[in-house]
């Protein structure tokens, strides 16, 4: 039998997470997507799907991972990807302001733009394994595909980063020797 | 990660410097509820025109009625085993044109006669379906989305019936006007005849199951459902008396049954991967046809066209919509964003149309001559406007 939550509390429950959260996971689609506007729309996406199957959701620990594969979901979605052909008619590499960093020589502008140049399934594998540092079973558990997939989606998008990458980039640093 | 590799040492710093680069937006309760609504609609819409509650006409012969003996080589495949039927004798009347739901605000109906009709309900509208004598019948839900009522409101939009039904499935209609179904709260079949007050409970069924038509009124009303079978669905027909045939052969979901009862249309038990929808005819129970390029195949109020979308898609989104005949030729195409299509009258149709996600929506008739005109909008809404459920 489901038990009776009192909507009032639940609301409370909720808002306190969305306070605690969305910043993190706003950052994570982020970088799935390429994009702010598209971030903010699968996040406010994931939130709504979450937030309607909070009552159900009975290991608020596991809130996280929940709502990390609802983005994952929403972000490759066929659905969504058919507004996003629509509303860029290429799919190249976002024009925005170059970033600098303390380091920057370049190398970051044009490694970011070879990450968003991944295939949406592949960059969302690289996002949970290389910034939320998840394991290769989360990562599978994240995006509900098998680890299987999970490593060999990772091998071949390191395999075309690092075929592209500027050479010191390279395994060994081939570029500065 | 390996600390040799200079390649993922860069990618996780430049991955964690992007994400601390991106402006902080933060949704409210409010915001986040209102995208809740906008989903719960599409998933109800998407119940509604992809699955089905619908009472189905039992022009399907008796010994098919049995569940489990509905089998291939059970009916000869040339033989004119047509049954004299309620839908030979009902001569049912041409429903007027498809009536859609303005929600900007308040919902509105805009009726085939021109008029609109301000139910006086509470909540949010998520499918509405002809009961017959200008009454319609709603399902309204609350604004969280969690619960939901089958609302019947008279031709003034005053509330005459309410009773709590299952808030993830839609109504079925019947293509005559004389009855609609749904499922209350506790999976039972729900059946309101043209006509009633009260609707009959015509028993449950599986937790998850689709209702999708309701066929045969007023003499052999039945309702066809598609079922949660193992791990697909299959199709069932539900009757007043608790008879039901299914056919698990051809079909794993009953999408629509032409109006004459004779046909139906459906999604094919195969590879996931590739969904391919196929024309039944229920009479011989014989695949007359089979497709993987269209799906969601609806046929148009006198049963000589189908209206159809890729395969794939669950019917919101940029896609190509596609006119066929009975025999699955290709009159005509239409590319767009829609996040709605379903017949108007016999020549016409409507979609909702849009630009993308939360851009101006217009409400649009496409004749068969090849014309178009826009009944609503523009609006820039999510999820304006909402095509009455046939």
């Amino acid at each position: 039998m489901t038990p009776v939550v009192d909507a009032s509390a639940r609301d409370v429950e909720f808002t306190d997470y969305l306070a605690a959260r969305q910043g993190a996971m706003l950052r994570t689609a982020y970088l799935i997507c390429g994009d702010q506007h598209q971030a903010e729309d699968v996040l406010q996406t994931a939130l709504a799907k979450l937030y309607l199957a909070w009552d159900k959701v009975h290991d608020k620990h596991a809130v996280d991972a929940y709502l990390r594969r609802i983005i994952a979901n929403e972000a490759t979605s066929l659905w969504r990807r058919a507004w996003h052909r629509k509303e860029r008619a290429t799919d190249d590499v976002p024009e925005g302001s170059p970033h600098h960093d303390r380091y920057d020589d370049g190398t970051d502008d044009e490694l970011w733009a070879l990450v968003q140049s991944l295939p949406r399934r592949a960059r969302a594998v690289i996002v949970l394994r290389y910034y939320e540092q998840l394991s290769e079973a989360e990562t599978a558990d994240a995006l509900g595909i098998s680890v299987g997939t999970v490593k060999s989606q990772a091998s071949r998008a390191m395999a075309t980063l690092r075929e592209r990458a500027p050479a010191h980039l390279h395994p060994r640093g081939g570029g500065h020797a | 990660m390996p600390e040799h590799d200079p390649l993922q040492e860069t990618l996780h710093l430049l991955l964690r410097e992007r994400a601390d680069d991106v402006a902080h937006t933060r949704f409210g309760l409010d915001v986040v509820r209102g995208r809740a609504r906008t989903i719960h609609r599409r998933r109800v819409a998407g119940a509604t025109t992809a699955a089905a509650l619908a009472v189905v006409a039992l022009v399907v012969p008796t010994a098919m009625l049995v569940r489990g003996d509905l089998r291939a080589d059970s009916v000869d495949p040339a033989g004119p085993s047509h049954t004299p039927s309620a839908i030979d004798t009902a001569n049912p009347q041409p429903r007027g044109p498809l009536a859609w739901a303005d929600l900007t605000g308040p919902p509105v109906i805009h009726t085939d006669d021109g008029s609109t009709l301000r139910p006086q309900v509470d909540g949010q509208l998520l499918s509405f379906a002809a009961a017959g004598d200008d009454r319609w019948l709603l399902q309204v839900s609350d604004d969280q989305g969690r619960s939901a009522e089958a609302v019947l409101i008279d031709d003034t939009g005053t509330v005459v019936m309410r009773q709590a039904m299952d808030s993830n499935m839609g109504l079925a209609g019947s293509d005559d006007e004389l009855a609609v179904a749904w499922l209350d709260s506790k999976h039972h079949v729900v059946v309101l005849n043209r006509g009633d007050e009260r609707p009959e409970d015509w028993g449950e069924v599986p937790d998850g199951s689709k209702p999708v038509e309701v066929v045969g009124c007023p003499d052999e009303c039945g309702v066809v459902v598609n079922e949660p079978f193992e791990f697909t669905m299959t199709p069932y027909l539900v009757t007043a008396d608790g008879a039901s045939g299914w056919h698990g052969e051809w079909l794993s979901q009953v999408t629509d049954v032409s109006p004459d009862g004779r046909l139906a249309t459906g999604l094919l038990p195969g590879n996931e991967e590739k969904l391919c929808w196929g024309l039944l005819d229920l009479e011989r129970n014989r695949l007359e046809w089979r497709t993987c390029e269209q799906g969601n195949l609806t046929f148009s109020p006198d049963g000589s066209r189908l209206l159809a979308t890729p395969p794939t898609t669950d019917g919101f989104g940029f896609f190509t919509e596609y006119l066929l005949d009975l025999d699955g030729g290709v009159l005509d195409t239409i590319d767009g964003g829609f996040t709605g299509q379903a017949w108007s009258t016999s020549t016409s149709w409507l979609t909702v149309d849009t630009a993308s996600e939360g851009a101006p929506t217009t409400v649009v008739r496409h004749d068969l001559d090849g014309s178009t005109e826009v009944l609503d909008g523009p609006v820039s809404e999510s999820f304006p406007f909402l095509l009455e459920t046939r």
